[in-house]
């Protein structure tokens, strides 16, 4: 099973192997000899089938920042466990994520209420807009995990309902 | 109408980022002290380790403690400065604000109240314009008869602009296509216009499909000087926010350039405007109109400073201080052409939308007519709370190409990691042959989509980076060198 | 070590012509293979896509570290069982790396009559659980089998190594401290069901995988208790109300992932320190070892040319050079690893099974592995060698085969006929592991010597009861019954009923010898003692 990367939402499976001293890289049908020689401060050179490559890194958890030729790049790194767990199980359906930064304009529900679809739970301002998070079924609020006034990232949980029992 | 003269010795900054440290920069120049306030989520912002004193201010959320302004005049008298520069955004174009500051016996480093209030009321500053035999774009105001509002709208034809009366920076605007649509977007800029500023009224507009955004820097002292510091042009835009701004504009001929500049004067001059301002105008096909006056410093005031070597702070500071301007019209002079990209955090693959990360490198381009004007540092969170510009990169060179050419270089030398920003799109930007002929709008983007579009990554650059992030990611490592050298010799032999 | 001197002429006729021979022989086990692996009927292929299960081969190569080896053992086994309709004996086992950890894997191929086990499945497993043992190799089990193949029960069920040992020897693994993982990937029947509760480790696959003693029919049968599948022994009752698994998967490839994480948590296994060096690629071409098999298997060849395109550098130190000479003992080094070789050059003499014997405990005493190369037509017989005691020095070699605690690896190059196979480390003797070569032939003397005995046999019988044979019925008598003799004597028959642990491509002996070796190492290995040798 190859490690999984992402860039720009795409998904890269690769795989490293030592090859010596050094590392093979292989991606899709191809493999390159590769190293990493860091130097102070974040900068380093990047040794890619023979040729050298001037780059600045940094590291934040599983993701890999990195200027070269010019542009900055984000790698993410998904653990292979995440990254096959699948969606359809109890967790990802019922909670309702931020589709982008931004902050928190009005909660309109509370723990305990029962909502129907359509109904908007939260407004969020983000790029100067507002924007309703409306309920995407019928049912009661578990948790809302924003204030008002609160900012928050990406992805970010916003509320939750609480499980239906689905039909069998 | 005799200004008193006044002088001080501290200046506190009622702003945070980039602006605050620019102000500051000129503050010390100048050999006065430069105070700031902050929020807590600023206390390890450069701007706030740049000034000489500081004063943490708080509120509901961060925005809100820097448009606390009773809070700031406290802030002042604790921090014994006697003037406040406001910058731009926030409490810059508050009238109230500045009476109070005044009321506190303060320097408000910015126009009068007055001046504030008849421009920054867009319905007033129109028919002031009008009054005057400036040229306005044909509108509807709301206030002038607000039940026949919906029909003086319509009747103006499609497409029209909404704008909110009190508004600014693009906020609450809306452009309608359909007439049928006109009710709800509306309800909707009404909705935003209150929430932003506190005031719900609105006009509409004629909206010129492809207009240039031209504007002109103007300062006036208390000594009825009115000087023109030339034209910016900012029609490169995204949701009517200024992404890259020059001077000189490459669509004006030389005799549109002094007629649009003396109009720009003469407006300021019959408002008996002081301090620094830009007038802006929506230009078409070699006709222009009054579109706004912004009663502040503007943003993109460095592409000014670059052609015409004037230090605008500077000359704020000296008007608010009671001097007389330090140059007259003829002293200014504009040489060479400068370019100002706007660095944001965003992503415009995704629709600009914004995006937060922690600053984990930051190197700023260096070389000849290179100026990076920069608020945040390494190890700072950008955060949805604020706006998400991070910085801008100004640029001068001896033609527009040369200034071009520098740019891309200096975008291509920016080192920014750890959040994602605009960078790499403002050079696909500036590359555009659209762009590189001159031959740009304020629709410009929105007809050349595949700007904004992320291009394709090219494989050997993926490779190149997925190199990088896999030798530097442990657990990938660790799966190289857990195989046992055997094996890893042998390769993915299979009988 | 010194470099063999090779006296092969690869430009001869001779050397082109067995090239030729044996490259087809290659490919005609290349392309069996291919059939074994990837034909299916379609009906088979088109459920487990409905199913959303993946063909068995893509489960292991996800399993796999990428970019490394895999040693599949016995594909063909059963490929002349069965009428062939149960490829690979319907598992498919072999070691390779998983999260770093050398394992052996034990996979249940749900495309071949739903992954039932036939009796010679049943041989396989227990076959790939005992290498798990022999050589401390964790197991990776997975699982989707329907069960035991009911008409074919008396054959798989009640003796000692048939269906019953694969959980006896489950539980002896995990005695001896050697963990298993299994992935349920989808039914565990009956005995299938102590595959997983047996195993350290159970990840099972919501939807798909499922763990009972008796499903839904037989329960209902039972009891009359009506229960779907799921309900019955899905991902969520074992892994929260029974606690016989342990991890619940969302799929396949999270299932694996799973496994994957659980293998990189297992001790990395401290290796017997066996003499090891750089390696080094033989000095001469392996492909050449197409052009040094004779065509003929009565036809005798040096083995040293064998050697030299098999061990590192073609480097060999040969032992008693100039004494029995039909038995070539000396070491080499394969992959870096330090072996002792047996390799036969001719029929077994007084002196060369006396020179094995010793060789033998040469090794066993300086805990060097050996390696038997065998091209084997027997002891020699008659007056003067059963007078020189040509038995009792056959019985030396066994005692000294049987008796070595280093671990044994046997390649049958050629012929493989009488007691020449126990002297040499047969299947019997307990190899780590046997593998052939396309061309060898097993079995207890050759095939054309038994044919004519057997056919005489008939012959005789015949005329004892008044028909006389003329010269063509003769023949016709003779050759079916070496027809038939030749079939049962193949490789393929002896890989098919799991003699062997494979058919290999002679260029692969090389690669299979050094991941082998590597196996072994992961047993200790027990101080040298042995029976009594008749002197």
């Amino acid at each position: 099973m190859r490690h999984s990367f992402t860039i720009a939402d795409r998904d890269h499976a690769v795989w490293l192997a030592r090859a010596g001293a050094a590392y093979r890289l292989h991606v899709g049908g191809r493999s390159m000899s590769v190293s990493l020689e860091p130097a102070a401060d974040g900068a380093g050179v990047l040794q890619f089938d023979g040729a050298r490559h001037d780059v600045v890194m940094a590291r934040d958890g599983d993701v890999t920042h990195l200027h070269i030729d010019g542009e900055a790049f984000a790698v993410r790194y998904t653990d292979p466990v995440r990254r096959h767990a699948g969606s359809s199980a109890d967790a990802a359906e019922d909670v309702a994520l931020a589709p982008m930064p931004g902050t928190v304009v009005a909660v309109n529900v509370q723990p305990g209420e029962r909502v129907a679809a359509g109904q908007t739970l939260v407004v969020i301002e983000s790029m100067k807009l507002e924007t309703s998070i409306k309920a995407w079924r019928e049912g009661s609020v578990a948790a809302v995990h924003v204030a008002k006034g609160d900012p928050f990232e990406r992805s970010a949980p916003l509320v939750t309902l609480a499980p239906e029992a689905r039909a069998r | 109408m005799t200004a008193p003269i006044h002088a001080f010795r501290t200046v506190l900054v009622a702003n945070r980022g980039e602006i605050a440290l620019r102000i500051l920069r000129t503050v010390k120049a100048l050999g006065l002290e430069g105070a700031i306030v902050h929020h807590a989520i600023d206390r390890d912002s450069p701007a706030v380790r740049a000034a000489d004193k500081a004063h943490e201010i708080g509120g509901a959320s961060p925005i809100a403690a820097y448009l606390d302004g009773a809070q700031i005049i406290a802030a002042a008298r604790a921090l014994g400065a006697q003037a406040i520069h406001p910058g731009y955004g926030f409490l810059s174009e508050n009238a109230g604000f500045v009476r109070q500051v005044a009321q506190a016996g303060l320097i408000f480093v910015g126009p009068s109240p007055d001046a504030i209030e008849l421009m920054g009321d867009k319905v007033r500053a129109r028919a002031f314009a009008t009054k005057h035999g400036f040229p306005v774009a044909p509108s509807a105001i709301e206030d002038d008869a607000p039940r026949t509002f919906l029909e003086r709208a319509r009747a103006l034809g499609f497409p029209l602009l909404i704008k909110p009366a009190a508004g600014g920076g693009g906020k609450g605007m809306r452009i309608v296509r359909d007439a049928a649509a006109l009710e709800e977007e509306i309800a909707r800029a009404r909705s935003e216009g209150e929430r932003y500023f506190g005031d719900g009224r609105l006009y509409v507009e004629r909206y010129v499909e492809n207009p240039r955004h031209i504007e002109v820097q103007i300062l006036g002292d208390a000594h009825g000087n009115v000087v023109h510091l030339f034209e910016r042009e900012c029609s490169v835009q995204r949701r009517f926010q200024k992404i890259i701004e020059e001077s000189p504009s490459p669509a004006l001929t030389p005799h549109e350039r002094a007629e649009i500049a003396t109009t720009a004067r003469n407006i300021a001059k019959a408002a008996g405007y002081t301090n620094a301002g830009t007038v802006e105008f929506i230009y078409s096909s070699g006709k222009f109109y009054f579109l706004e006056m912004n009663t502040r410093l503007q943003v993109e005031h460095p592409v000014t400073e670059m052609v015409t070597g004037i230090d605008l702070v500077a000359e704020q500071l000296r008007i608010a201080a009671g001097a007389r301007l330090s140059v007259s019209q003829s002293d200014i002079i504009s040489s060479g052409h400068a370019i100002e990209a706007r660095i944001y955090a965003e992503s415009p693959g995704r629709g600009f939308a914004p995006t937060t990360g922690r600053v984990l490198e930051l190197r700023a381009p260096r070389g000849e007519g290179v100026r990076f004007d920069c608020g945040i540092a390494k190890g700072q969170h950008v955060t949805a709370a604020f706006d998400p510009m991070l910085a801008k990169l100004i640029v001068h060179g001896t033609d527009r190409e040369q200034a071009c050419a520098r740019l891309d270089s200096a975008l291509r030398e920016l080192v920014l990691l750890g959040c994602e920003t605009n960078a790499g799109f403002l050079r696909r930007v500036i590359r555009h042959p659209a762009f590189a002929a001159g031959e740009v709008h304020t629709g410009f983007l929105d007809a050349h989509p595949e700007i904004a579009a992320e291009p394709p990554l090219p494989r050997e650059l993926a490779d190149k980076l997925l190199a990088a992030a896999a030798l530097s990611t442990r657990a990938v490592r660790d799966a190289a060198d857990a195989v046992p050298a055997l094996h890893a010799a042998m390769g993915a032999w299979r009988n | 070590m010194r470099r063999i001197e090779s006296r092969l002429n690869t430009r001869s006729e001779e050397f082109c012509s067995r090239a030729q021979h044996n490259r087809r022989l290659a490919a005609d086990l290349k392309e069996l293979q291919r059939r074994t692996r990837d034909e299916r009927p379609q009906r088979d292929v088109d459920r487990l896509r409905r199913q959303s299960k993946k063909p068995v081969r893509e489960r292991i190569a996800l399993l796999l570290d990428p970019g490394t080896p895999f040693l599949e053992l016995s594909t063909l086994a059963a490929n002349m069982a069965y009428d062939g309709e149960v490829p690979g004996a319907g598992i498919v086992s072999g070691i390779g790396i998983v999260s770093g950890r050398e394992v052996i894997i034990h996979a249940d191929d749900a495309s071949v009559k739903g992954g039932a086990w036939y009796p010679l499945s049943v041989k396989k497993i227990v076959r790939t659980l005992d290498i798990a043992i022999e050589n401390r190799l964790p197991v990776v089990h997975l699982c989707d089998s329907a069960g035991g193949f009911l008409p074919a029960q008396a054959d798989l069920f009640a003796d000692r190594y048939l269906a019953g040992r694969i959980f006896r020897n489950q539980a002896i693994l995990s005695k001896l401290g050697v963990p298993q993982v299994a992935i349920v990937l989808g039914h565990c029947t009956a005995g299938g069901a102590y595959v997983p509760a047996l195993s350290e480790y159970s990840v099972i696959v919501k939807g798909t995988g499922a763990i009972f003693l008796g499903g839904p029919p037989l329960v209902k049968a039972a009891t009359g208790e009506e229960v779907t599948v799921d309900d019955l022994g899905g991902a969520r009752v074992h892994t929260s109300i029974s606690g016989t698994a342990d991890y619940p998967a969302d799929n396949e490839d999270h299932a694996i992932a799973i496994a994957r994480e659980i293998v990189g948590q297992l001790r990395q296994a401290e290796k017997w320190p066996l003499d090891w060096a750089t390696p080094e690629a033989p000095y001469y071409d392996p492909n050449e070892l197409y052009g040094v098999i004779p065509t003929d298997i009565k036809q005798q060849f040096d083995m040293r040319e064998v050697i030299a395109r098999t061990v590192d550098g073609s480097r060999f130190h040969e032992y008693q050079p100039a004494y029995g000479a039909t038995l070539i003992c000396g070491f080499a080094r394969v992959w870096g690893y330090k072996v002792g070789i047996l390799a036969n050059n001719g029929v077994i003499f007084n002196d060369s099974a006396l020179k094995g014997a010793h060789f033998m405990q040469l090794c066993d005493q300086t805990r060097v592995p050996m390696l038997f190369l065998q091209n084997i037509t027997g002891y020699m017989v008659g007056r003067e060698y059963e007078h020189r005691g040509i038995t009792k020095d056959g019985a030396k070699m066994i005692m000294a085969v049987s008796g070595a605690e280093v671990p044994k690896i046997t390649v049958i190059c050629n012929g493989s006929f009488g007691a020449g196979n126990y002297g040499m480390s047969g299947r019997a003797f307990d190899p780590r592991f046997l593998f052939m070569w396309p061309q060898s032939q097993i079995s207890v003397m050759g095939g054309e010597q038994a044919a004519n005995v057997l056919a005489d046999i008939k012959v005789r019988q015949l005329a004892r009861s008044g028909q006389t044979l003329s010269a063509a019925e003769i023949v016709g008598i003779r050759e079916p019954i070496q027809e038939e003799y030749r079939r049962l004597s193949s490789a393929y028959y002896s890989t098919s009923q799991l003699w062997d642990d494979g058919i290999l491509d002679p260029v692969d002996t090389r690669n299979a010898l050094g991941m082998a070796i590597s196996a072994t190492l992961n047993a200790p290995i027990g101080q040298p003692h042995y029976g009594v040798f008749r002197m």
